[in-house]
């Protein structure tokens, strides 16, 4: 038995099983939660690479797949990443059975999980640009499903991360090249040039970002905060492993620089922005562009630490982005409307819901006791140590966008208006809001309990610890 | 864990008392359960005087091994002070919380035992982690407590805003570990470098709710109990950390213009402390000013200030907010804790003096000096100001309510005689004294403005009118609320700016625009790269 079919192949076969049952959509996120915990457990129970005792007989789990000469990695390495994936993917789904999802969400995001794996795990790297792509192209009937418009953000999110793949396809060719004759200075400029553009796009990273509000504001949030959690975290796993491959990528010495004045640039960008942010769905996309320039500046400080953090910095993300994601979804299906005096009163009208989005809102933005703030505080330390006037900058923009915190906290203690009725929460909901605020404040009060079992996910790259 | 003894206590206690009522349990089971547990805690922290735990040390408490990641909690000498004078406060508010308005509930003593708790957990951070961990839970107690009990509109709006400010002023001391770390230098209070204390002070005085100026309770419940430990214990947590601070030089320029700021924050405090209807309304005004003179005493290198300041404003002050019931003996208690706050020699607020005029004599400091005469002639004539007396009160309250207001004054001497290292001091007597004069001239010129006869009051109506327009003038322009609205307008202004970049990048051309960013980005890179 290879790791690739059990971690790979067989959520894909069961995407597509789900696929014929999707207007049972309860039944699917229930069965797709299960398959997802199902598998979160096995990597712990059997890791693969590893030889399973069945008493009867003994089981080896194989790390490698291959298919038309491609090869599927998993190795043992890699048992914390295949963990965090599906088990955000598992929390996500229950998150889906309890607040209800469209019938086509359940077995295209099982899909595109499994295909972000595969993406992490193909050989040549190359190729993980046109499964990432695959991925992006399955999300579509999710952003636009049939007999919805195709809108801009849903059109530019294609645009740019379709862009990715040529420069990703041609940065691989260019690695190739710099293998056989690595005096070949053009070559390597192009391959650093390409796979940086590439990342760019893939990440939504300056000037790319626009799609990312966009996007947030138009679509369900139960669809965008998945696709928004996913793709940058899949795009970040690959990042280090492109970083793991090649030597010259890790040492070309404007690297730190520009993934650090990028990472900064981010970081402001998204913290201004949503300063000023007028719709609660849209502060969600600028938070996703803030905590992608977090994450540029942790891979800037390679040197100083900054990859360990990177790691830790994963689960407080996807706390976060599901907790908001929820928050916002609930009240974008019974309002409709998120602009900031719609949601006015709502902190009496919808405590849970409201409460939800302000912890996540304010665990991004790196208010101490919630989930983001030891991550992002250790962050600056280290940046701090590397460029204080960039430490300064990235402060500045952590400020702002706790400003867009405070500016939606005002909004929710207003006075509701007259006419407004209660917005009722049935118990499983307000069970998973509650859940949700717990993790972030545990991961707030207790960073260095989680840390040690996340930064296993560096495991998976061996040469960059 | 023993140094955090006290604070697990009361948390306890407030979840007791919270478990309690909502098992129906009756009130005075809920009173009795909170008084044991704030006497208990009180007594405990008058013999940690005598006898300090070892520190409590969470090291590495960020992931990654930062040396300023460690947490610390400690009994310094400073921290006793503050920790001692917040749990007689507690203890005092108990025992009057019978003749407050009605309706006595538990769950207001409950939040009051856990704020007090959290209080002492932020005076005893020895660290810049724990500092900063503790400010946040209590801004997030106090928020959570106020938006249980107002109900919207716009002081629920204020205290959000007051909340944001603060939580900025917790960040500067976040960035203040950043700067600290990038100097090469351990973080600590003792060993703060002078930039490192700089942001202590702005952060300290951010927290201070005079920008934007705290806005008085309206609402019954929140106005003298809970109202009173809420402000009181923010007040007295920012400012644990100037006492701590080692005293530090800073540059002349900054140091006056921080001075002029702190002046201008004190003397419309004082103003508006002196004139206010009551000393519940005049309650922010009164932490603006005691805040400024602490700060100020920082700024002028003398934490000692900080600490005696800081004291004074939880005690003396916590003890006039919750003196409610004004009987000819009663009065004795505020007369007391006038006293020590007079600064006359060897009273509690005589060692203050040094901090607050400086080393060298300059116009700032005849403004802090009439500003203080002010504040102790606003703090007699709130003293001196008729209420109901013990009629109506039930047998037991005519005893509780004394010993809560006898404690607290025994707690105004009690904090600062045995915290200090030199309490007994002579200080500047001739400033105390002129200080104690002017107030008495104040007071009377006062008293003698309010009984003028009807024909004088006619005779000199133009006069009231004109002083009331320049007091206006100068209360708007020393308000520094102008300040808070510049900032407000500029963020407008801003606001466009970014919405008009927004449409034009979410727009038709948007791509387009991102390429030619995207063009701008790899010049500037190139430029940069010196290719």
């Amino acid at each position: 038995m290879s790791a690739p079919l059990i971690w790979i192949v067989f959520p894909v076969a069961a995407a597509l099983g789900l696929f014929f049952i999707r207007r049972r959509t309860m039944l699917t996120a229930s069965l797709a939660a299960g398959l997802c915990l199902g598998l979160t457990v096995l990597v712990e129970i059997m890791p693969p690479g590893s030889v399973v005792d069945l008493g009867v007989a003994r089981l080896p789990i194989d790390p490698v797949f291959s298919v038309l000469g491609r090869r599927f990695v998993l190795g043992s390495g890699d048992q914390a990443v295949i963990s965090l994936v599906y088990g955000f993917a598992a929390a996500w789904f229950v998150g889906s059975a309890v607040f209800g999802s469209h019938r086509y969400f359940v077995p295209f995001a099982l899909a595109i999980t499994a295909l972000l794996v595969a993406a992490v795990a193909v050989e040549p790297f190359m190729y993980a640009a046109l499964l990432v792509e695959m991925a992006v192209l399955m999300s579509v009937p999710l952003l636009a499903p049939p007999g919805q418009p195709m809108r801009q953000g849903v059109l530019r999110y294609l645009i740019f991360q379709t862009l990715a793949v040529p420069c990703i396809l041609v940065a691989g060719w260019a690695a190739s090249a710099i293998e056989a004759n690595p005096a070949q200075e053009a070559f390597l400029q192009m391959a650093v040039v390409l796979l940086a553009l590439g990342l760019c796009l893939w990440l939504a990273a300056f000037p790319f970002y626009t799609w990312v509000p966009l996007l947030a504001g138009e679509v369900n949030p139960l669809v965008s905060g998945f696709i928004l959690t996913l793709f940058p975290v899949a795009a970040l796993l690959l990042a280090l492993d492109f970083l793991n491959a090649f030597s010259w990528l890790r040492l070309y010495p404007l690297l730190p620089q520009t993934l650090r004045t990028l990472g900064v640039l981010m970081v402001v960008i998204g913290g201004v922005w949503a300063a000023f942010e007028q719709n609660a769905a849209r502060l969600l996309g600028y938070g996703v562009v803030f905590e992608n320039g977090f994450a540029l500046i942790a891979l800037s400080l390679t040197n100083q630490g900054g990859l360990p953090l990177l790691a830790v910095s994963f689960l407080p993300r996807m706390a976060v982005m599901s907790l908001w994601s929820f928050s916002v979804g609930f009240l974008w299906q019974q309002s409709g409307d998120l602009r900031l005096e719609a949601l006015a009163g709502m902190l009496r009208r919808a405590p849970w819901p409201s409460l939800g989005l302000l912890a996540a809102v304010f665990s991004l933005g790196g208010l101490p006791l919630l989930a983001g703030f030891p991550v992002h505080q250790a962050l600056l330390e280290r940046l701090g140590g590397v460029s204080v006037g960039a430490a300064v900058w990235a402060a500045a923009g952590s400020a702002a966008f706790l400003i867009g915190g405070f500016r939606l906290l005002n909004a929710l203690v207003k006075v509701s208006p007259p006419d407004s009725a209660p917005l009722r929460m049935n118990w499983p909901r307000r069970v998973w809001v509650a859940v949700g605020i717990v993790v972030l404040l545990l991961v707030g009060w207790f960073p260095g309990w989680l840390s040690n079992g996340l930064i296993q996910i560096l495991q998976a790259f061996e040469r960059l610890l | 864990m023993l140094s955090l003894l006290p604070v697990f206590l009361l948390l306890l206690a407030a979840g007791v008392v919270l478990t309690l009522r909502l098992r129906g349990v009756n009130t005075g089971v809920c009173w009795l359960v909170s008084v044991g547990a704030a006497l208990l805690v009180w007594g405990l922290t008058l013999s940690l005087h005598w006898w300090s735990p070892a520190p409590l040390l969470i090291e590495n408490w960020l992931p990654g091994g930062m040396s300023a990641g460690s947490m610390r909690f400690e009994w310094s000498r400073s921290g006793w002070v503050f920790a001692f004078s917040l749990s007689s406060l507690l203890l005092a508010t108990l025992f009057t919380a019978s003749v407050r308005l009605l309706p006595v509930s538990p769950v207001i003593w409950a939040g009051m035992t856990a704020v007090i708790s959290v209080g002492m957990l932020a005076v005893l951070s020895a660290s810049p982690m724990a500092l900063i961990l503790g400010w946040t839970l209590l801004d997030a107690l106090e928020l959570g407590i106020l938006l249980a009990n107002l109900r919207g509109g716009r002081q629920t709006v204020g205290e959000t805003t007051a909340f944001s400010v603060r939580v900025f002023g917790t960040l500067l001391v976040a960035v203040a570990v950043v700067i600290a770390q990038a100097q090469g230098q351990p973080f600590t209070f003792e060993q703060a470098s002078t930039p490192v204390a700089i942001l202590l002070l702005l952060a300290a005085g951010l927290r201070l709710g005079v920008i934007p100026l705290h806005l008085p309770y309206t609402d019954a419940p929140l106005r003298r109990g809970i109202g009173t430990v809420l402000r009181l214990t923010i007040s007295a947590a920012s400012l644990a950390v100037l006492a701590k601070v080692a005293a530090v030089t800073i540059p002349a320029e900054a140091k006056g213009w921080l001075l002029a700021f702190l002046a201008i924050a004190a003397v419309y405090g004082a103003g508006r402390w002196f004139a206010a209807q009551d000393e519940l309304a005049g309650r922010p005004y009164f932490l603006a000013v005691l805040g400024s003179l602490a700060v100020a005493g920082a700024v002028n290198g003398d934490p000692q200030a900080a600490l005696v300041w800081g004291s004074l404003l939880v005690t003396a002050g916590g003890l006039l907010f919750l003196f409610s019931i004004r009987t000819v003996g009663m009065r004795l208690f505020p007369g007391l804790a006038l006293l020590a706050l007079s600064g006359l020699p060897f009273t509690p607020a005589a060692p203050a003096w040094a901090g607050l005029a400086g080393t060298t004599w300059d116009v700032v400091d005849y403004i802090f000096i009439a500003t203080y005469a002010v504040l102790l002639a606003g703090y007699a004539r709130h003293s001196l100001r008729s209420e109901n007396g013990f009629a109506g009160q039930e047998r037991w309250v005519w005893v509780t309510y004394p010993v809560g207001i006898a404690l607290l004054t025994g707690a105004v001497y009690a904090a600062l005689y045995l915290g200090l290292d030199s309490p007994w001091v002579l200080g500047a007597w001739w400033i105390s004294a002129s200080c104690a004069v002017l107030a008495v001239v104040l007071l009377l010129a006062d008293w003698r403005l309010r009984h003028s006869r009807p024909e004088t009051v006619d005779r000199m109506r133009w006069a009231a009118v004109v002083v009331g327009r320049v007091g206006s003038f100068f209360s708007a322009l020393l308000s520094l609320n102008w300040l808070y609205r510049l900032g407000m307008g500029l963020f407008g202004w801003v606001q466009r700016l970014v919405r008009f970049f927004t449409v034009i990048l979410e727009g038709d051309g948007g791509v387009l625009w991102t390429l030619v960013l995207l063009a701008l980005l790899a010049s500037l890179v190139r430029a940069g790269g010196g290719g």
